[in-house]
């Protein structure tokens, strides 16, 4: 089996747990995951738009009413992805074990 | 020649590491299960919507019958009135029902309901509305309605009208909790479950709620079995957010080591 790298814009803590959470959901909304990560307002926003930077999550943005409301959702790039960076680790772990 | 040094507690660090490792790995891998069962468990508005749905029933049931006593006394200008007001409270209701403003209410109640804890939509897809919720639907309403008619035919002693409901009522459940699938668990089937078992102690002679009037014998289990299943669902989406929080929240030393990769 060839070698696989973990991602590294995937590996760093925050990215994976937010990337792990969006997972198991087909969408959250700002406050769930800032209450859920016990993130502040500004490392959330960093560290998502990164992701939706890199394609593996989408972000929209609406109204209702006059209330903003932001959206996360896991993309099908997102999910693959993932999935790799699990393989590849449990790869890494298998070897040095 | 060749010199081996062995750093044995070099080495007990590295396994010990590793096994961290390992540990967190499958602690971060259990995160998307606890947030499925987190989402599948907000129930809140579910739970309001039994209670308003029962306020609603005692205030027909309670104008009906008002106006009914207020008849049988020779006050027809009040019974009128009363009777009045109920029809004008029914045609309000199902008005609400029809034009999914209720809906709307209850979307509303969710989000402030979970304020403090964010939005999310479970993963599952949602489940599509088919003819077969049109038949048992219709099913259920003629079984209800053909029951007082059944129990005066056959001349049914009113202590076996709650067992006779529960032919129909635990199936229409069990459907219900399977339609609903998309947000709720298999907690929702305490509520047959509880009616069931209700049922079978009624049957075995135990006198449950044998003092009250038969309908009530059957409203307050029914109602009472699906609260208590909502509540027992609402219970464990606290304990499955306790997990999920715990298994999510990053560390000051993860967010550290992080920053060297952000």
């Amino acid at each position: 089996m060839a070698a696989l790298d973990p991602d590294p814009l995937i590996h760093q803590p925050t990215r994976l747990r937010l990337m792990m959470l969006l997972s198991g959901l087909k969408e959250a909304d700002f406050n769930f995951l800032l209450s859920t990560l016990g993130l502040t307002n500004g490392n959330l926003s960093a560290q998502s738009a990164k992701l939706e930077e890199a394609g593996y999550v989408e972000i929209r943005k609406t109204f209702e009413g006059k209330m903003p409301r932001t959206t996360y959702r896991l993309t099908a790039l997102g999910k693959r992805k993932l999935a790799e960076y699990w393989q590849a680790m449990d790869q890494i772990r298998a070897t040095l074990t | 020649m060749t010199l081996r040094i062995v750093d044995k507690p070099l080495l007990l660090t590295m396994e010990n590491t590793m096994n961290d490792q390992t540990r967190q790995d499958s602690s971060l891998k259990e995160i998307p299960k606890w947030a499925d069962r987190y989402a599948r468990h907000r129930v809140l508005a579910m739970l309001v919507g039994v209670v308003v749905f029962m306020g609603a029933a005692a205030i027909i049931g309670g104008l009906s019958a008002a106006a009914g006593v207020a008849w049988q006394r020779g006050h027809l200008v009040l019974a009128g009135t009363l009777l009045a007001a109920d029809l004008a409270f029914c045609a309000w209701w199902v008005w609400l029902v029809l034009s999914r403003r209720l809906n709307t209410v209850f979307e509303r109640a969710q989000g402030w309901l979970y304020r403090g804890e964010g939005e999310v939509a479970p993963a599952a897809p949602p489940v599509k509305p088919t003819r077969l919720n049109t038949i048992v639907g219709v099913a259920f309403a003629v079984a209800v309605c053909a029951t007082p008619i059944l129990c005066d035919a056959i001349d049914l002693p009113t202590r076996y009208l709650q067992p006779l409901t529960a032919i129909y009522l635990v199936p229409f459940t069990v459907y219900l909790c399977y339609q609903q699938r998309r947000f709720s668990t298999s907690l929702m089937l305490l509520w047959p479950a509880l009616y069931t078992l209700h049922t079978l102690l009624v049957l075995a002679g135990v006198p449950l709620l044998a003092n009250l009037h038969p309908i009530m014998a059957v409203l307050l289990p029914m109602i009472g079995y699906e609260l208590i299943a909502l509540l027992s669902a609402h219970l464990y989406s606290r304990y499955a957010l306790h997990r999920l929080r715990t298994l999510a929240r990053v560390t000051d030393g993860q967010e550290g080591h992080a920053n060297g990769g952000a």
